[in-house]
């Protein structure tokens, strides 16, 4: 897994803790911010394979870090990265939550709380092609 | 000469107006009898007037605040007019919500020869009340459902994703605490499952509680279809 860097973009540092445990152990190089305007310095300064990212943040939401930074993708101002939304589900109405995904344009969105397993596995899915698909979603 | 005709034609296009009339009205005399009353009092009241003619309104319709009208014949010549909501006995027995508005019915310049009711019927306003009513009560549930699944899933997460790395090194931990571990995770699917119900209420349900108190039955009330991630409802 070296040289595969993770940013996780998350506010609960028991979360943190325990996402960069797992991803660690598999032997990702992993990253944290726990800010939107922190994670959008940390995703525009230094390459990232893909990025974990929280909603609800201070500073910038997630959906508004994830739009920013696709679009800053399609302009050619940062590299490609696949971003997995991990959401507590804040939006009461699912009318209003699936128009916030489709304009956040990020790559999938998975409510908390996950399956560690299964995080793994999409984490994988995402970097199929790139050689860390294999050993991640073991 | 010419005055009697013209008195009647006057007195007649008033008879239709009072039945014509798309309010329920009824008159009463002094001794709060009913006089008259329009096709549209009939209609709300489901008496003929016939029925109910010359017999006091509180003995038929069960008027439930006669001090309005007690009051107008305590204070002849100030003639003030009242309007409240109150409710109707029906025919059938049943009670209608109504706004009444009470007026004298002037005799000379101080005179007072009976009191006027227009009665309108409320049942509609009252229903969409009521469907209001529940609307605000069903979007206040629902944030304060989305605040909570939010506040309990974000602990959750820690939690399941602790309890699951401890599991992934299952072989360098005894049975029992295997067991131990594998029990915190159902748990905690099944608090997960709970959070997930609750924003998708849209038809509350109550039960008792301890001590008479009434709780939010969860497992018992409707709930809209899970979507998918991708909008699509899901299977339940």
């Amino acid at each position: 897994m070296k040289g595969y860097r993770i940013l996780i973009v998350e506010d609960d540092v028991d979360i943190v803790e325990t996402v960069k445990y797992s991803l660690e152990v598999k032997g990702f190089t992993v990253d944290v911010a726990h800010d939107g305007l922190h994670a959008l310095r940390k995703a525009r300064m230094e390459p990232v394979d893909l990025m974990l990212l929280d909603i609800m943040l201070p500073g910038k939401n997630g959906y508004e870090v994830s739009r920013i930074l696709k679009e800053e993708m399609d302009q050619g101002k940062v590299e490609p990265f696949p971003i997995l939304v991990l959401t507590a589900r804040k939006v009461a109405s699912p009318e209003r939550e699936d128009f916030l995904k489709t304009w956040s344009k990020a790559d999938e969105f998975m409510y908390k709380p996950f399956d560690m397993k299964r995080l793994l596995a999409r984490i994988a899915v995402h970097m199929e092609g790139s050689g860390a698909a294999a050993e991640a979603g073991r | 000469m010419k005055d009697k005709p013209r008195r009647r034609e006057s007195r007649d296009h008033l008879a239709k107006v009072f039945e014509s009339f798309p309010e329920a009205l009824l008159s009463l005399d002094t001794g709060l009898r009913i006089v008259m009353m329009n096709a549209a009092a009939e209609e709300l009241t489901g008496f003929r007037r016939q029925e109910i003619a010359r017999r006091r309104v509180n003995a038929v319709i069960g008027v439930a605040q006669l001090r309005y009208m007690t009051g107008i014949l305590r204070e002849r010549g100030s003639f003030t007019t009242a309007s409240f909501i109150t409710k109707i006995r029906s025919k059938e027995g049943g009670e209608i919500p109504v706004r009444l508005v009470v007026s004298p019915l002037r005799r000379g310049r101080r005179g007072l020869s009976g009191i006027l009711c227009v009665v309108s019927d409320l049942r509609d306003v009252k229903r969409i009340q009521g469907k209001l009513l529940e609307a605000e009560r069903l979007a206040a549930l629902s944030e304060i459902a989305a605040g909570l699944s939010h506040a309990i899933n974000n602990p959750l997460c820690a939690i399941l994703g602790n309890t699951q790395l401890l599991l992934m090194e299952s072989d360098r931990l005894d049975a029992g605490a295997v067991k131990k571990l594998r029990s915190i995770e159902r748990e905690i699917s099944r608090i997960q499952r709970v959070a997930e119900r609750l924003p998708r209420i849209t038809r509350p349900a109550s039960s008792e509680y301890v001590g008479g108190r009434r709780m939010l039955d969860i497992e018992a009330s409707g709930h809209a279809r899970r979507r998918s991630p991708r909008g699509r409802p899901a299977k339940q």
